[in-house]
């Protein structure tokens, strides 16, 4: 949910340790938690959202996948429960920015899977500057 | 954004080897890249990090609780309403609660209005009343819009019931207006009008308007005695509490501020 800045390491990288340099937060204080929208969404973090069905969990999500387009992060949103129906219904009604919305539905994808957690990276890093929008 | 969990990943959701998987594989690569991850999962039985509430846990392995920074809770509080709450955050302090609506806009948008959750005290009334101060007739539906489109954000029934019970309002149906017959509409109570009579009709205020004396701002007191019957609007009078200068209405021998504070005679307010 935020402009690549950095590749995946994925595969042939090699692991190495960085110490914590102090002198740079003695100079410039303890890092501070940024967010892409406050107060649920920081920045470079895991994010899990819990909650039953009906719970709001969708809609929120997207309506926040809207508000991060139209500010200019690129977002993907891997949908594989709701239906290309409700989620082409409901995204169009919030108005993202679709030249930044990476929308996934019912792919098939497998995170458990090399090849879909490849496919998953890729997709972040795929510009869409052809995109016409609706 | 994965939406859901169970959906995206095929791997075993009991099993802390299988999650702690899931997050080297997948989460922990797009973190170190700059991204962040947000996962939808439904919930389940109680977990660590996460208060014991069972339903509102999210299920399977212990993992998921701890392979998280940020944890947020999902909570449906009615018709296309929900509420939000961080269960886990690293390096944050607070729960943050936050209420949603989901609402149909005019043209045929989708929005999520947000708002303090419950537990914090909104001054629903004191916000409408600000929104009102042009005189201009509204509908609940108008009011409840986000404030960057004319309205003060908030759950419709909630903006109704404000407007029903406080007397600084006033209502009129549309056909007094001009306007849809099925629709109600308020503003803040006019000067002429009866203070428990949200019924008076738009032609009525009219008629009553043509019979108000002008009355200069420097001639408004709190000695309501001398301000009845009551003076044009807006006027302006000095709030013994906020200690300021307040647009005013009295009405009936109560002198309504725009800050919310009702006085019946000098110097002595409501006590509400």
């Amino acid at each position: 949910m935020s402009t690549p800045t950095h590749e995946i390491p994925f595969g042939d990288e090699p692991f190495r340790l960085e110490p914590v340099d102090w002198p740079k937060i003695a100079a410039d204080g303890v890092p501070q938690l940024e967010y892409l929208s406050e107060p649920f969404l920081p920045a470079r973090k895991r994010i899990w959202g819990v909650g039953p069905a009906e719970a709001g969990k969708s809609i929120w999500a997207a309506a926040k996948c809207a508000e991060l387009t139209r500010a200019g992060h690129v977002v993907v949103y891997v949908s594989q429960e709701n239906g290309l129906e409700e989620e082409a219904r409901r995204f169009l009604r919030l108005r993202p920015n679709y030249d930044y919305l990476h929308l996934y539905v019912d792919q098939g994808l497998d995170l458990k899977l090399a090849e879909h957690q490849a496919a998953l990276f890729a997709a972040r890093a795929v510009r869409r500057s052809s995109c016409s929008t609706p | 954004m994965l939406d859901t969990l169970s959906a995206c990943w095929s791997g075993e959701e009991d099993s802390n080897a299988e999650l702690g998987a899931f997050d080297r594989d997948v989460l922990k690569p797009l973190q170190a890249a700059g991204t962040s991850t947000l996962v939808l999962d439904h919930t389940g039985n109680p977990q660590s990090y996460v208060r014991r509430r069972g339903v509102s846990a999210p299920r399977g392995a212990s993992s998921k609780g701890q392979k998280t920074d940020f944890l947020i809770e999902f909570t449906a509080t009615g018709d296309g309403a929900f509420r939000l709450e961080r269960g886990k955050k690293r390096g944050t302090h607070g729960k943050e609660p936050r209420a949603y609506q989901v609402v149909d806009t005019e043209d045929g948008d989708l929005e999520l209005v947000e708002s303090e959750a419950a537990g914090d005290v909104r001054d629903l009334a004191g916000e409408i009343v600000e929104l009102l101060e042009d005189d201009e007739w509204r509908t609940a539906n108008s009011l409840r819009k986000p404030k960057k489109h004319g309205g003060v954000g908030a759950d419709v029934d909630a903006i109704k019931e404000a407007l029903a019970t406080d007397v600084r309002f006033e209502s009129t149906t549309g056909d007094n207006l001009g306007k849809r017959k099925d629709s109600t509409y308020y503003r803040l109570r006019q000067a002429s009008s009866a203070p428990n009579d949200a019924s008076d009709g738009h032609d009525a205020w009219r008629r009553n308007e043509k019979q108000r004396s002008v009355v200069s701002p420097k001639e408004t007191t709190l000695d309501v005695a001398s301000s009845d019957p009551a003076p044009s609007s807006p006027l302006t009078t000095r709030c013994l509490v906020c200690e300021m200068e307040k647009p005013a209405r009295i009405v009936a021998g109560v002198t309504y501020l725009a800050c919310g504070h009702i006085f019946v005679a000098e110097n002595e307010e409501l006590p509400f």
